[in-house]
């Protein structure tokens, strides 16, 4: 039953132009390339995406405020010898999930993490490295997230239940196309 | 702080309304619980692709097709999330997998009923997704932060099921006679499964207090169950369905409308492993693991490799 524990990737996508990054989740994978495939088809069956990355799970240092106000490592920079590009994450609102904040270039995950921290409030907060991080082809992105785009019958929208149900309660006959259904003694209806 | 000074913090942080999030102090209790909890969840969202995944190759047109491999595919992506937001709390995929295929772990027992015909499809998605978005609705309010966040991503999505079975279900409830018998008898079928899914009556549902206090199930079961029946009754019974329902009447008074009484033998019958097609889903997801060995042993073979050739 091992084989069932793939190791865990952190999901995160961008959804819209201009919106930045958030946490959505994760996936389980034997290997990145496969990560970033079952995030696309974990996380985006609508049409809502751009970016999508995907972090080790072990590569993420993940704490609540409550969590580092009680404890921040002794030596948070033993062992590091090179700066490198750190992202910061943070959950700043109840309601909300973990959101971009900053890329921080650094020695060392708690240093990022004590920058960030110094600039803005937060619930919760999430660092990796930059390296750490394999995101979707941009070459190719429009076929990778095209899949979900033209499927509009994904979407509530597409089924007119409220107008169906007035039809039929006004006596009127009803079709799910809209168009004129088969006069009687014709084909049963098409539903 | 003592343990009591921690879950009185605790206590007074759900009742502001704040999220508990991965790595924040909880009671073992409200862990053990929201474990159990979320991963009946996921086990019933891949269960719960069987009845319906067996009319895909029998849609009538292509468009159901397309809408049922959707709805099918989406089921699938829940049950993903769901099981993310259990990991969150410490138990693993392997733990969760095992005891489902062990047949220790619970999920819905509405997926434990067979799908006889096409209307099924359709009576399945207004009724019981239906059913779940009133449950899932509320606990988009829950305490934990991942479970909420899991259970607003699926409302979004679980519309669409709601709506695609009830456009089905009216269009064959005005259809032909035969498309009227088939939609009547699907509703015959499924109407006392679905009210059995908002659970026992609150004077037998232990876990009830406790799950309040926590902020995990903030309205009670006859309560969700009073909020479908007020919907559904009404709209059934303008497209001329009849509910299998004799005892069902209109308080005048409160506006609601009275159910009678659930068959509370058949319904823990059921949870137990009585029910029509308890062994058949079960079967079906040990089949479906069994049968996938091959294809995660290659994954992890070209996985494996990947990392050899990597390093130098």
């Amino acid at each position: 039953m091992t084989d069932t524990q793939w190791p865990r990737y952190e999901v995160f996508l961008q959804t819209e132009e201009g919106k930045p990054l958030q946490h959505a989740g994760s996936v389980h994978a034997p290997d990145s390339e496969l990560a970033v495939l079952n995030a696309r088809d974990v996380f985006v069956r609508r049409p809502k995406c751009l970016l999508l990355w995907v972090v080790p799970a072990d590569r993420m240092i993940h704490r609540t405020s409550e969590e580092l106000a009680q404890a921040w490592p002794a030596n948070p920079l033993s062992g590091e010898s090179e700066r490198r590009l750190y992202h910061v994450f943070r959950k700043e609102s109840h309601r909300g999930t973990l959101v971009f904040a900053a890329s921080i270039e650094s020695l060392s995950a708690w240093d990022a993490l004590k920058v960030a921290m110094s600039r803005h409030e937060g619930l919760a907060w999430a660092v990796f490295p930059q390296e750490a991080v394999r995101q979707n082809d941009p070459h190719d992105r429009p076929s990778f997230f095209e899949p979900a785009l033209d499927k509009n019958y994904r979407l509530h929208g597409q089924y007119k239940t409220i107008q169906l149900m007035r039809q039929v309660e006004a006596g009127k006959k009803v079709s799910s196309t809209g168009a004129e259904p088969a006069k009687p003694g014709t084909s049963p209806r098409q539903t | 702080m003592t343990e009591e000074q921690k879950l009185k913090h605790f206590e007074d942080r759900i009742a502001r309304g704040e999220k508990i999030e991965p790595g924040d102090w909880m009671p073992e209790r409200y862990r053990r619980q929201l474990i159990r909890m979320i991963s009946q969840h996921a086990h019933s969202e891949i269960v719960g692709m069987l009845p319906e995944g067996a009319w895909i190759t029998r849609a009538p047109n292509l468009r159901r097709k397309l809408v049922l491999l959707a709805k099918v595919q989406d089921e699938a992506g829940h049950g993903q999330y769901l099981y993310h937001a259990a990991e969150t709390l410490g138990v693993t995929r392997q733990e969760m997998l095992e005891a489902l295929l062990k047949g220790e772990a619970k999920y819905s027992s509405v997926f434990n009923y067979p799908t006889l015909s096409w209307a099924d499809v359709g009576v399945i998605g207004w009724l019981v997704d239906g059913a779940a978005i009133i449950n899932q609705t509320m606990l988009a309010k829950c305490s934990y932060g991942p479970y909420a966040r899991a259970m607003v991503r699926i409302c979004a999505e679980e519309t669409f099921h709601k709506k695609q079975g009830q456009e089905m279900v009216i269009l064959l409830s005005q259809g032909t006679a035969l498309q009227r018998a088939m939609v009547q008898d699907a509703i015959n079928r499924w109407w006392w499964p679905t009210l059995m899914m908002f659970g026992p009556h609150d004077s037998e549902s232990k876990n009830s207090e406790e799950l309040t206090r926590w902020g995990i199930k903030t309205r009670s079961n006859d309560e969700l169950r009073q909020e479908f029946v007020d919907q559904v009754v009404p709209e059934l019974q303008a497209l001329g369905i009849t509910i299998p329902d004799p005892d069902l009447t209109f308080d005048e008074e409160t506006g609601n409308w009275r159910a009678g009484e659930i068959d509370w033998e058949e319904f823990w019958r059921v949870i137990k492993g009585g029910g029509p097609c308890n062994e058949e889903r079960l079967q079906a997801r040990r089949s479906a693991h069994d049968d996938g060995r091959w294809v995660r042993e290659a994954l992890q073979a070209y996985a494996s490799r990947q990392v050899r050739q990597e390093r130098p």
